[in-house]
């Protein structure tokens, strides 16, 4: 109940800032997907099943911001939680650069996922540009502001943890 | 092991696919029923938006200080410019003031109805924009409680800025005419040529708009201004979209392309003014004061500027 509530409050957090304060550093037009980092993130840290549902709530979130076709945003970024959460298995605590390998190939795929969603089926067909202009950029400053971030959400992990397993001593 | 007990021994494989069925129903549905009157889209946005405009408020007081921190010599340069302008638009002013007493007089001989009536519009502010970088979406403070509804035209600095997509209570979403999905049907001011205004990524550097579908034989030159068409079902007529830059023939030869520098600067962006007139309205308005007109022939052009604001001041 208590993860639950902390995980509502982080996936607002990071999808107001990321809509808002973000919006005023962005570089070169470019916000990076903090949404992204956190599902990745919960998918690695949690296994499968709490990555795809924060990524779901993630992406609908993002839906409901851009005002378009709700559930393709909830979709990619629930196959992202997912298979991330595969990652799980090999992974360990004290290790960074796993994790932000994985986020920056998560943003990679949803870059493309979002060029082929939204832009090559209205025939815009001239993919290295979206490669160069959006998706790359986007990836590089995802992965640099993810090095704070994900920090701060195994942070938080560790601590749910740490409570879940007193309560269930006591 | 953990993990299953945590989530009551559901496998993680069929949660997958119940959320992979939840998408896809959403998507359908808002495939089949549009996006623009989904009832979760809306009330999670009106849930949402306050804590939006307090975050805002929160980065536009960091760019405000960094604002602050420009010096008096450059403030009082920006003082002086600001006062010659005000002195010129001042002369301006008067001598429109005769043109426009001449246009009423001759509007009158000729009993024409006024062709750009004075919208009414709510002052909005910017709130939050589309937290991808795919889209060129904005959210505004105001919604349906003020009135706004889906399809209304939004300009700034007397420019078209974009449309309404989706209302809620007290926000709705707004697209810019420079995202890649906006198309505008417009033409040019002078010479009537029609096309259409598109928004494109692959000029965010530059920040200009497309046209597409210029005729070959159009007598459209560089610096020509461009505005919303009387052809658009969305867009109401005569709203300023820009001002040519550089116009191109087509491998086809049979039309034209061109580039449009918008008169709105939407890197700086802060509040917008919404016409609470809807195209739609406007269409019907006018279809039932021609029906009108051909009954009772001695319908005076002021009369039926008068019935027509009635009317929507019903429908609203």
């Amino acid at each position: 109940m208590k993860r639950t509530l902390i995980y509502i409050v982080v996936i607002l957090a990071a999808f107001l800032l990321q809509s808002t304060i973000f919006k005023f550093f962005a570089l070169a037009d470019i916000v990076p997907n903090l949404l992204i980092i956190l599902t990745a993130s919960i998918g690695l840290i949690r296994g499968r099943s709490e990555g795809c549902v924060v990524g779901f709530f993630c992406g609908l979130l993002m839906d409901i911001s851009t005002g378009n076709y709700l559930g393709a945003y909830a979709l990619c970024y629930m196959i992202i939680g997912f298979v991330l959460g595969y990652f799980n298995q090999i992974y360990y605590e004290e290790d960074i650069t796993l994790p932000l390998i994985l986020i920056g190939s998560a943003d990679l795929l949803y870059g493309i996922f979002m060029y082929l969603v939204s832009f090559l089926v209205r025939g815009r067909f001239n993919f290295v540009f979206y490669l160069k202009r959006i998706i790359l950029p986007e990836l590089v400053y995802t992965v640099i502001v993810s090095i704070v971030i994900y920090r701060v959400i195994l942070f938080i992990c560790k601590k749910l943890d740490k409570k879940g397993s007193e309560d269930f001593i006591a | 092991m953990k993990q299953h007990k945590k989530n009551g021994g559901v496998n993680p494989k069929y949660l997958f696919l119940a959320l992979l069925a939840v998408c896809c129903v959403l998507i359908s549905v808002s495939f089949t029923w549009g996006a623009s009157n989904n009832i979760v889209q809306s009330t999670l946005g009106t849930l949402i938006a306050p804590m939006q405009t307090g975050l805002n408020s929160i980065g536009t007081w960091v760019s405000s200080l960094v604002e602050d921190s420009r010096t008096v010599s450059e403030l009082q340069e920006e003082n002086e410019a600001l006062q010659l302008e005000v002195d010129t638009l001042k002369s301006q002013i008067s001598s429109m003031e005769n043109n426009l007493s001449e246009l009423d007089d001759l509007r009158e001989l000729l009993q024409l109805k006024e062709s750009y009536p004075n919208y009414s519009m709510v002052g909005a502010r910017i709130i939050s924009s589309d937290a991808s970088n795919w889209y060129d979406t904005f959210t505004i403070d105001k919604g349906t409680n003020d009135g706004i509804q889906v399809d209304m035209n939004v300009i700034a600095d007397n420019g078209l800025v974009g449309i309404v997509i989706e209302t809620g209570v007290n926000h709705s979403i707004v697209r810019s005419i420079t995202d890649d999905s906006s198309s505008v049907s417009a033409m040019d001011a002078i010479s009537e040529d029609h096309c259409i205004v598109n928004g494109s990524l692959e000029e965010k550097d530059t920040g200009l708009l497309t046209v597409e579908l210029i005729r070959d034989d159009a007598q459209m030159a560089e610096g020509n201004e461009i505005i919303t068409s009387y052809l658009s079902d969305k867009f109401l007529p005569g709203l300023t979209i820009g001002y040519i830059t550089d116009i191109t023939e087509d491998s086809s030869t049979l039309t034209k392309s061109a580039r449009v520098t918008p008169v709105v600067d939407f890197e700086h962006l802060r509040n917008v003014l919404v016409i609470t007139q809807l195209k739609a309205d406007l269409v019907e308005d006018e279809a039932l004061n021609n029906t009108s007109e051909t009954e009772t022939e001695t319908d005076s052009s002021s009369q039926t500027a008068q019935t027509s604001s009635g009317e929507t001041g019903e429908s609203r």
